[in-house]
């Protein structure tokens, strides 16, 4: 059964997919809250992406004070803005450089937690029957493992990287989104357009990727959003107890060598940045996931 | 005690043994993918392909996968977990303790959240939109989105650091003799030292379920009965009562992801504060490549894990009127 693909149709449906998440993302930017937590996002997004081309010292490039001596351990000053560490590396530098590593594992987490979760979820929901219950007892299995023990496990085994914190997140965090997208699959695909797409005889996997897959979007932002979180928190954790990637810099791995040098007593110039920086991210994140939940509660209450 | 409440707490005892099976199952197969065998761990510097070949054997590791997994069965079920290659001693001798440590310290911490949860976002929910609920809501949510650990690191550098008032680390002065549970609890020192790891972990789990409550109270406010019962005049409170009641199941089912997450944030803050317990242990293990014990680690957190899966499964059915046993 062939059909002759409608360009002009394709591009109204992007558009208009460009206006749904356009208009959904609407309600971050009217709550104050949530409109702070998008700035400091485009800052992150903009310290990520610019960082290694400042005019910075290196991460791993020892400073020295006047004398020739190494800057060890040296306070805030104008030649280093934010201090040394115990190895003479620039503070400054070392945490406007994880900004990348977290963006980095965020990401690339939160599209392997969708990729998995969605297909999976749309998968069981519209299929339905035995394939359902196999998928849904799968998510049943993994809401028993508990997460990080198993990422530790991991990480133990196949050593760490950031391909496998997102690997980890991937394997055990799409039992959320599988399981919400399972949902709304089984109450859109019994509605009209759905149907009459089934009776004019439009394929299955046309009928999940191009009729139903778009109206998940909201939902798929706000679970990109916490997978963004999830990421950047499993990276960060991982790398505080010393099982991080040994490549990356990160704001998880300075509080790890802070706290292994024993100088939290004094240096809070060592401990106050990455702490915070890792703290302002992951709250803006939140807030703008919560006013997007909020709005598609509203969709949902208003009975759409 | 009905034949189908029987039948319904014997299906969940089933599903607890078949998921207990199936973490076992995918914790051996973890296990042996690894790189590498044990004897590169435990022998150092050099020692002849035959004594290897004879360790291997010792260890049973020579024989085919399914024999191996048949003997690795046979051992749980018996309660034997191996010997740790770092203490060579049992790993269950090993681990139980630090899971009491870790215990005395999460169980207290979860009844006051879930306590908390309930009376306070039923209260937010009720008010919606009053100033105790902008606070309310936003301030949890903000201590929420501290990482355990950066949470733990503020809190030890203004009470221990900067104050002085609190021990830096550790369940006990260095050197103090150990005690058995009971004098741990009667003890002022043993307080002092769990107070922040506490503080932590009580700072970090109260927001979820109390927004959780507060959402489902907003919801159930605008239900028929709550509207019945203010027909019918009960007092403002009497019908908040009602409507907390009703609010209670999605809590219920909220501490089921949440005991896994609770196990690995213990991890991290059993880290920041030196406490000796379960997660502690299997991060030290995973560093010093101690397998048995980092296997024996994962097991019983999953098994913690899944026992209050199926607790919460019982309570469910017990508190749910609308769960008719026989048919789930």
């Amino acid at each position: 059964m062939s059909t002759i693909p409608d360009v002009g149709l394709y591009r109204q449906r992007f558009r208009r997919l460009g206006g749904q998440i356009r208009s959904f993302m609407q309600p971050a930017l009217d709550q104050r809250w949530s409109r702070w937590g998008l700035y400091v996002i485009a800052l992150y997004l903009l310290v990520g992406i610019v960082g290694p081309y400042l005019p910075l010292p290196g991460p791993h490039e020892a400073q020295t004070v006047s004398g020739g001596a190494y800057a060890q351990m040296e306070p805030p000053s104008l030649e280093h803005p934010l201090g040394t560490t115990y190895f003479a590396y620039s503070v400054l530098s070392r945490t406007l450089l994880s900004a990348q590593t977290s963006l980095l594992v965020g990401l690339l987490s939160a599209s392997m937690v969708l990729l998995v979760g969605v297909n999976i979820g749309l998968v069981a929901g519209y299929y339905g029957g035995r394939i359902e219950a196999a998928l849904m007892g799968l998510t049943d299995v993994m809401f028993g493992l508990p997460f990080y023990p198993f990422a530790i496990v991991i990480v133990t085994i196949l050593g760490s990287s950031m391909i496998n914190i997102a690997l980890v997140i991937s394997l055990i965090f799409w039992r959320e989104i599988a399981r919400i997208t399972r949902s709304e699959t089984l109450s859109l695909k019994e509605r009209t357009f759905v149907k009459s797409a089934r009776a004019a005889g439009t394929s299955n996997l046309k009928i999940m990727y191009y009729h139903i897959l778009p109206n998940l979007v909201p939902l798929i932002l706000i679970y990109f959003v916490f997978g963004i979180v999830w990421g950047i928190l499993l990276e960060a954790s991982l790398s505080f107890i010393g099982l991080g990637d040994p490549n990356a810099i990160s704001w998880g791995l300075m509080l790890h060598n802070a706290f292994s040098a024993g100088v939290l007593t004094n240096a809070w110039w060592w401990v106050l940045p990455p702490a915070l920086a890792l703290w302002l991210f992951i709250w803006s994140l939140y807030v703008v996931a919560r006013a997007l939940e909020d709005n598609v509660e509203q969709h949902i209450e208003g009975g759409a | 005690m009905t034949n189908s409440a029987l039948q319904y707490i014997g299906k969940r005892l089933l599903r607890f043994v078949f998921l207990m099976w199936v973490v076992v199952t995918i914790t051996f197969v973890l296990f042996r993918v690894m790189p590498g065998d044990p004897t590169a761990m435990l022998i150092s510097g050099a020692f002849t392909e035959e004594s290897r070949q004879a360790m291997l054997e010792n260890f049973g590791l020579t024989k085919p996968l399914l024999d191996q997994y048949v003997i690795y069965i046979g051992n749980l079920l018996q309660g034997d977990l191996g010997l740790s290659f770092f203490h060579k001693e049992p790993v269950l001798n090993v681990i139980i303790p630090k899971m009491q440590n870790t215990l005395v310290l999460m169980v207290p911490a979860f009844v006051i959240v879930f306590a908390n949860a309930y009376f306070t976002g039923t209260y937010l929910g009720w008010n919606k939109g009053s100033l105790a609920d902008r606070v309310g809501t936003y301030v949890p949510l903000s201590f929420r989105a501290v990482p355990h650990f950066v949470l733990g690191i503020f809190l030890l550098m203004i009470f221990s650091y900067q104050l002085g008032w609190l021990p830096t680390g550790g369940m006990g002065p260095i050197g103090g003799k150990d005690l058995t549970m009971f004098e741990q609890l009667t003890s002022p020192t043993f307080y002092k030292y769990a107070a922040l790891p506490f503080l932590t972990a009580l700072l970090h789990y109260i927001s979820d379920p109390l927004l959780l409550m507060r959402g489902n109270v907003i919801s159930e406010k605008h239900e028929d009965y709550i509207e019945l019962h203010r027909l019918k005049g009960l007092s403002n409170r009497k019908v908040r009562e009602h409507a907390a009641t009703n609010s209670l199941l999605p809590l219920l089912t909220w501490l089921t992801p949440m005991v896994g997450v609770a196990f690995g944030g213990q991890i991290l803050i059993e880290t920041v504060f030196s406490w000796p317990g379960i997660g502690r242990a299997l991060v030290d293990a995973s560093i010093r490549q101690d397998f048995p014990v980092a296997q024996a680690a994962f097991l019983l957190i999953s098994a913690a894990v899944l026992f209050t899966n199926l607790l919460v499964d019982l309570a469910y059915g017990y508190f749910d009127p609308r769960i008719s046993y026989g048919e789930t």
